[in-house]
């Protein structure tokens, strides 16, 4: 019963936290341009940092959609390189210093640290980066080329870390931020990336309602060399709905695990009221009415079924308490586990639900004790 | 007179059973029978006799066929079920030949259990009945880890525990060796007398049946299968 609890919250709630923090965890930001290519690819890559970059985009695209009169703010995001496995990504100072990443929130700098200068080799660290990496402001270190950590293909630039973001339980915390210029024109970069970006992240005007409509249309029906990932957590949220089979099929399982765990109750319940038909019939020649006996032995179903709420929602805290660690540590998406969600009524209901009838049958038996012929 | 005082009161009172072949058999048949509040009576008779079917439907586990059974106030007959076993558990305390106590409980939860029922659970008490059943260094002992004897005494305690106005002893001292019958009697009568019970005893060993100063022949009494009864005294 508790291992069905747990299962059920773990893809219900577990599973609906997921999607509304991922869809929340947009950055505050409507759209992604990107390269020719999967619109769930190029936000994964410039929102989530997941993922490999689909490829490249010229700097006069960047300039073009920043000058959109739609467009409130456009920030380049380049992408190739790494310090010990985590990702740089290479940016301008505002996107740091002037955007908000949730309503009336932007980011924040830990002590006395500050945001780097768009033409010097400085880094910002996000928190988690920060923590795990166990850089503090005045650190230097060298990037490495690619996504992946290879100890031989270290740059030679020394980057100096600036400052270090506070948590924001966003992908951004996982991440080292750098100059844009600066993976462009890393030591050992092809050209062509000096004057390329990998995306784009888009934030439209407040008023501008038409914007994502004109914009898809100019991008991505009438164009076809970029791709316009509007709106910016949809792409997500395709991903998820994409996966809703499986999910169904764990939540088939769940229940299945809940019935038949309620049978087994029943079972033994039923056979226990068997062997204590004589303990029945002693309690009704006591004076206990047969509704009395029909209630206790209903309650011992109910009360199993509760312990088995309890015990399975003390596992769901325990596995999902694991599962959202490696969400953060992997997506930089912080996950409630007691966020409110229908799971945390329907689960108990159902559960108390499927215990309360396993135990119908056994309180039935012994609600028809005879005390003449069961106590001898 | 002495029916005038009558805590328990029989009138013509049957029951009878559906045969495997659809007639009716009449099992027991007793035409009158009283016993005064806070009286002390035995009814003997051999096994099979009936005397455990008169004993359930004075407290009202089994309804009669017809006839009356009053006890105080109340007629026990005309209530329903429910209201039978509300009126068991508030006024009438039952033993039982083999105890029945619950194995896994302490004597002072069985105690409690024959509390549990009525009008409320009352630990105190139930301890102090357990001290004057001689059992108060007993009272966390399982039901199971004590002898027969205690056993038995535990009953007696759990049959006054609900402070009722009869008690109904069904061959409590069956199981018994002698000794340990004479004191389980001796306390049945002495806690009876000091909580003012009515006590209806019965008994198939004419010993424990002599205690008794009244004392009546069920074979007698249940005209099904004689004709005549009548209360010794």
């Amino acid at each position: 019963m508790a291992l069905s609890v747990c299962l059920l919250l773990l893809v219900w709630a577990f599973k609906s936290e997921a999607e509304r923090s991922f869809a929340s965890a947009d950055g505050g930001f409507d759209a992604v341009l990107g390269p020719r290519g999967s619109k769930l690819q190029i936000v994964l890559n410039a929102l989530y940092h997941l993922d490999e970059s689909p490829g490249l985009l010229k700097r006069s695209d960047y300039e073009q959609i920043k000058g959109h009169p739609a467009v409130a703010a456009a920030y380049p995001i380049a992408v190739g390189d790494n310090y010990q496995g985590i990702r740089l990504v290479g940016t301008v100072p505002e996107y740091l210093s002037d955007h908000k990443y949730r309503a009336d929130e932007g980011f924040e700098l830990s002590g006395d640290g500050r945001v780097f200068a768009s033409d010097k080799l400085e880094a910002v660290v996000g928190g988690m980066a920060a923590k795990r990496l166990g850089l503090t402001v005045g650190d230097t270190f060298h990037p490495y080329h690619g996504l992946q950590y290879e100890p031989s293909a270290r740059h030679e630039e020394l980057y100096t870390v600036v400052g270090v973001l506070e948590l924001t339980g966003t992908p951004a915390d996982r991440v080292i931020w750098i100059p844009v210029t600066g993976i462009q024109n890393m030591e050992g970069h092809a050209a062509a990336a000096a004057d390329s970006v990998s995306a784009v992240l888009v934030k439209f005007h407040p008023g501008a309602r038409t914007a994502g409509f004109q914009l898809n249309m100019l991008y991505n029906r009438q164009g076809d060399r970029l791709t316009l990932a509007w709106p910016a957590s949809q792409s997500v949220l395709r991903l998820f709905e994409k996966l809703s089979w499986f999910d169904l099929a764990l939540r088939a399982i769940a229940v299945l695990v809940a019935l038949i765990a309620a049978a087994g109750v029943m079972a033994t319940l039923y056979n226990a009221m068997s062997e204590r038909r004589r303990d029945i019939a002693l309690w009704r020649a006591l004076g206990a009415r047969r509704r009395v006996v029909f209630g206790i032995a209903t309650m011992e179903s109910l009360g199993i079924s509760v312990a088995g709420l309890v015990g399975g929602v003390a596992l769901y805290l325990v596995f999902g308490y694991f599962a959202a660690e490696f969400v953060r540590e992997q997506a930089g998406v912080s996950l409630g586990l007691l966020a409110p969600n229908a799971a945390f009524w329907a689960v108990p209901v159902g559960v108390l639900t499927i215990g309360f009838l396993a135990g119908l049958a056994p309180a039935f038996k012994a609600y028809s004790v005879d005390v003449t012929k069961d106590l001898l | 007179m002495l029916e005038e005082m009558a805590l328990l009161k029989i009138v013509n009172l049957e029951k009878s059973y559906v045969n495997a072949d659809g007639g009716r058999q009449l099992i027991l048949s007793v035409p009158q029978f009283s016993l005064e509040a806070g009286g002390q009576m035995a009814i003997k008779g051999p096994s099979g006799c009936g005397k455990t079917t008169f004993l359930h439907l004075i407290s009202g586990i089994v309804k009669p066929t017809s006839g009356s059974i009053s006890v105080g106030d109340v007629r026990v007959d005309e209530l329903g079920e429910a209201a039978r076993d509300r009126f068991r558990a508030l006024n009438i305390g039952y033993v039982f030949q083999s105890f029945h106590l619950m194995r896994d409980f302490s004597a002072l939860e069985n105690v409690e259990l024959g509390m549990s029922f009525g009008a409320k659970v009352d630990r105190a008490l139930a301890k102090s009945l357990l001290e004057r059943v001689g059992l108060g260094d007993r009272i966390d002992y399982r039901a199971s880890q004590l002898s027969v004897g205690q056993q038995q005494r535990v009953a007696v305690a759990r049959a006054l525990a609900n402070r009722p106005k009869l008690v109904l002893a069904d061959e409590p001292t069956g199981s018994l060796d002698e000794r340990a019958s004479d004191l389980v009697v001796s306390l049945l009568q002495e806690l009876c007398r000091e909580n003012g019970a009515a006590l209806l005893l019965v008994s198939h060993e004419r010993e424990i049946v002599d205690r008794f100063e009244q004392k009546v022949d069920f074979g007698k009494l249940n005209t099904a299968l004689a004709v005549e009864g009548g209360v010794e005294s």
